[in-house]
C-alpha cells in the first residue's frame, strides 16, 4: 500500500471528519464520508504512481444493474480465489473503496436494502495491481465504477454525457445489461427505449472510446430460471415445461432485440458478449460467464511492436 | 514528422491533460532542446528506452512549469526531447552522434517506451549513420599525373621532380587507399580461429574495425562483417556474457563513457538487457557501432 497510517483521515474536501455521520438511520447505511484507501476521483488518476500507463475499466449502466456488485465480487475473487483469473493480488489503493462495494454486494446479496446507493459525487475509480500467476509483469488495472444516477442522467442530459471521461478514454468499456429489467413485461420497453438513448447520446457527442475493447455484460442470468420457473408454476407449484420454455425463448428473443440494438450502435464481437451472475461467486460454484469476463478485462491491451523500420541492425544488414 | 506532445502523453496518461498543461510542457521541452548538449540527449535517450531518469530535463520541465509530474510523463516528454533534438540539430557531427546515441540504446529498450517511439521519431533518423560513414570514407580522386609512377621507380624525392605542396593530398590519398588494401586483404582472409568462441570473435573484429588508424579503412564496415560468416542462432547477452568475458581484454577506458551492451558485458549494468537474445553477425554490428561512437566521441566531445 502507499500509505501505512491505516486510521480514518478527514475528509478534507467535504470539511467532514473521523466522526460517524449524525443523522444514522439504519446500521446498514454506508458512511458518507472519504475514508483512507477510498474510491479515487478521475483527477487523482494520472498522479498514481506506476510505471506504465494503467489500463482504464469503465463499467456502464443505469442504476441497479448490478455494476457494483460486479466490482465487489471482482475484489472478492482477486483476495480469495486469485488462481481462477491466472494472476495474483499485488496492491491497491482503494481498499477501502472495494470493501464498500462488496458491503454493498452483501446486503444485496442477502436481500437487505442498500439505503445509500454509489454516491453521484463520490469518487469513482479503484485500482488494482496484479500480476500473473508467479506475481510477475505487474500492471496496474483502474476500474471506474460511476454512480447509475449518472448514466440515468445522461439520457437526458447532454451536459452530463460531456462530463463522462471515464466512458471515452476507456481502454475497455463494460456495458451493462440488467436481465430482470428485460424480463419484466412492465420494464422491458422503457428499459430497452432507455439503454438505446444513453448509448446514441454517448454515440452522437462522440464520447464512446474510439479503440477500445467493449464487452456487454448481460448481468442476473440466475434471474431466468427463477422467473421462468414462477412463471410456469401452477397453484400447486408444479412446473409447466411448455410455459417455462415459452418463457425462455421471449428471453432469448428480448436479449437478441437488445443486442441488436448495441450492435447498431458500437461494434461488439460475439466472444465479447457475457451472461453473468455479479453474485455467483459462491466457493467452488463460481459463475462461468462472470469468471470469463473478468479473466477477459484484465487482461493488458496488445502491445503493438515498433515497425520494422525501427530496428536499424536488421536495416543496416539488409541495405547492404 | 509532425510531433503532437498531446498525443504522446497518451501513451502514458489514462486521462488526458488540459491543453494548456500540455502547451506548458511543449514549451519547457522545445527550450530544453535548444541548448542540448550530447550528455543531456544521451540521458534522455537512457530514460525513454530504460527508465532511467533524466535528472536535468525532470529539474529544467519541473523549473519552466511550477509543477512536478509522474514519472513517466517525463519518460514520454523525454522522447519528444530526443525527437525534437534528432530533427532539428543542425550541427552535422551532432546529427551523427545524436542518431547514434539513440541507435545504440534504442536496440535494447524495453516494450513500454514503444508506443512513445513511434509518436516521437521518425525512423529515418538512422540513415544517418550510414551517410556519414559513406561521406568520410571517400578516397578522392588523384590530381597530380603520374604520381604513382613517378614514385614507384625513383629513388629519391628529387628525382620525382614533384613539389611536396603540389602533391601533399595525392599522396594522402595514397596512404589511404593503402590503409584500405590492407585492410581489406587481412579482412578477407580472417577466419574464426578454431578454438575462439564465435561470440568472442564477433567482439573482436568489431573492436579492431573501429580503432583503424584510419577510421574510414573499411568502404563497408557492415559489408566486412557480414563476409566473416558469424552465421550461428541467437544466443541472450547472459550466455554471450559468460563465454566472452574472461577473454575480453582488461578493461583501461573509462566505464561512464560505454554504451550499453560493453556496460553490462564489463560491469553488469542494465542486467535486464541480459535476456535479450542476439545472433553473432548482430551481435558484431552492434558492438562496432557502440565502440565507434565512444570512439567519436572522445575524440571531438571531450
Amino acid at each position: 500500500m502507499n500509505n501505512d497510517d491505516n486510521s480514518l483521515k478527514l475528509d478534507l474536501k467535504t470539511g467532514g471528519s473521523t466522526n460517524p455521520p449524525e443523522n444514522v438511520e439504519s446500521q446498514q447505511e454506508i458512511p458518507d464520508v472519504s475514508l483512507r484507501y477510498d474510491a479515487l476521483r478521475e483527477a487523482d488518476v494520472n498522479n498514481m504512481a506506476f510505471p506504465s500507463r494503467p489500463t482504464l475499466i469503465t463499467l456502464f449502466g443505469i442504476s441497479e444493474c448490478g455494476k457494483t456488485t460486479f466490482v465487489g465480487s471482482l475484489f472478492a475473487i482477486l483476495r480469495r480465489r486469485p488462481h481462477l483469473l491466472n494472476v495474483k493480488f499485488i496492491d491497491s489503493d482503494t481498499l477501502t473503496g472495494f470493501e464498500r462495494r462488496v458491503h454493498q454486494r452483501f446486503l444485496s446479496e442477502t436481500g437487505q436494502s442498500v439505503i445509500q446507493r454509489t454516491q453521484r459525487k463520490a469518487g469513482s475509480i479503484l485500482n488494482v495491481v496484479l500480476g500473473n500467476a508467479q506475481g510477475e509483469d505487474k500492471h496496474m488495472f483502474v476500474l471506474s465504477d460511476l454512480s447509475g444516477e449518472i448514466y440515468k442522467d445522461a439520457i437526458s442530459e447532454k451536459s452530463v454525457v460531456l462530463q463522462q471521461t471515464a466512458v471515452k478514454y476507456a481502454d475497455k468499456l463494460v456495458i451493462f445489461v440488467d436481465i430482470e429489467a428485460l424480463l419484466k413485461t412492465k420494464t422491458y420497453n422503457s428499459y430497452k427505449n432507455n439503454f438505446k438513448s444513453l448509448l446514441t447520446r454517448f454515440k452522437e457527442n462522440n464520447m464512446l472510446p474510439d479503440e477500445s475493447e467493449i464487452f456487454v455484460a448481460f448481468n442476473k442470468v440466475d434471474k431466468v430460471g427463477i422467473l421462468a420457473n414462477e412463471e410456469a408454476q401452477n397453484e400447486e407449484g408444479v412446473v409447466d415445461e411448455a410455459k417455462k420454455n415459452e418463457f425462455i425463448q421471449l428471453w432469448k428473443g428480448r436479449k437478441n432485440a437488445v443486442e441488436d440494438s448495441i450492435k447498431e450502435i458500437v461494434s461488439i464481437p460475439d466472444e465479447n458478449i457475457f451472461e453473468i451472475c455479479s453474485l455467483g461467486i459462491a466457493v467452488g460454484e463460481e459463475d462461468e460467464g462472470l469468471i470469463k469476463l473478468f479473466s477477459k478485462i484484465l487482461t493488458k491491451k496488445q502491445h503493438k511492436p515498433l515497425p520494422a523500420a525501427y530496428n536499424w541492425i536488421q536495416n543496416v544488414v539488409k541495405a547492404d | 514528422m509532425e510531433r503532437d506532445l498531446k498525443n504522446i502523453l497518451a501513451e502514458v496518461l489514462v486521462f488526458p491533460y488540459e491543453q494548456a498543461v500540455v502547451d506548458s510542457l511543449e514549451t519547457a521541452c522545445q527550450k530544453y532542446v535548444e541548448d542540448l548538449t550530447l550528455g543531456q540527449f544521451e540521458d534522455c535517450v537512457l530514460h525513454l528506452c530504460l527508465d532511467i531518469t533524466a535528472y536535468e530535463l525532470v529539474q529544467s520541465v519541473n523549473t519552466q512549469t511550477g509543477r512536478k509530474f509522474p514519472n513517466r510523463v517525463y519518460r514520454a516528454l523525454a522522447g519528444y526531447v530526443v525527437g525534437e533534438a534528432l530533427s532539428t540539430v543542425d550541427d552535422k557531427d551532432d546529427k551523427v552522434m545524436f542518431a547514434m546515441a539513440l541507435r545504440n540504446v534504442i536496440k535494447v529498450r524495453d516494450e513500454q517506451a514503444d508506443g512513445i517511439i513511434k509518436k516521437s521519431i521518425d525512423p529515418s533518423y538512422s540513415s544517418i549513420v550510414e551517410e556519414y560513414w559513406a561521406t568520410n570514407n571517400t578516397l578522392s580522386s588523384l590530381v597530380g599525373k603520374g604520381i604513382v609512377t613517378s614514385i614507384f621507380d625513383k629513388d629519391t624525392w628529387a628525382d620525382t621532380e614533384l613539389e611536396i605542396e603540389k602533391t601533399y593530398d595525392d599522396i594522402k590519398t595514397l596512404a589511404k587507399y593503402y590503409c584500405r588494401t590492407v585492410f581489406e586483404k587481412k579482412y578477407s582472409a580472417i577466419k574464426q580461429p578454431e578454438n575462439q568462441d564465435i561470440y568472442r570473435f564477433a567482439y573482436n573484429v568489431a573492436n579492431e574495425i573501429a580503432s583503424q588508424d584510419w577510421m574510414f579503412a573499411s568502404e563497408n564496415p557492415i559489408k566486412t562483417i557480414k563476409a566473416l560468416g558469424l552465421k550461428s542462432s541467437a544466443v541472450a547477452l547472459n550466455t554471450i556474457k559468460s563465454r566472452i568475458i574472461n577473454a575480453v581484454q582488461t578493461i583501461t577506458d573509462d566505464i561512464d563513457s560505454m554504451s550499453v551492451y560493453r556496460r553490462f558485458l564489463y560491469v553488469n549494468d542494465y542486467p535486464e538487457v541480459g535476456n535479450r537474445h542476439i545472433n553473432p553477425q548482430n551481435f558484431a554490428i552492434a558492438v562496432f557501432y557502440e565502440l565507434l561512437y565512444e570512439r567519436l566521441k572522445a575524440e571531438n566531445y571531450e
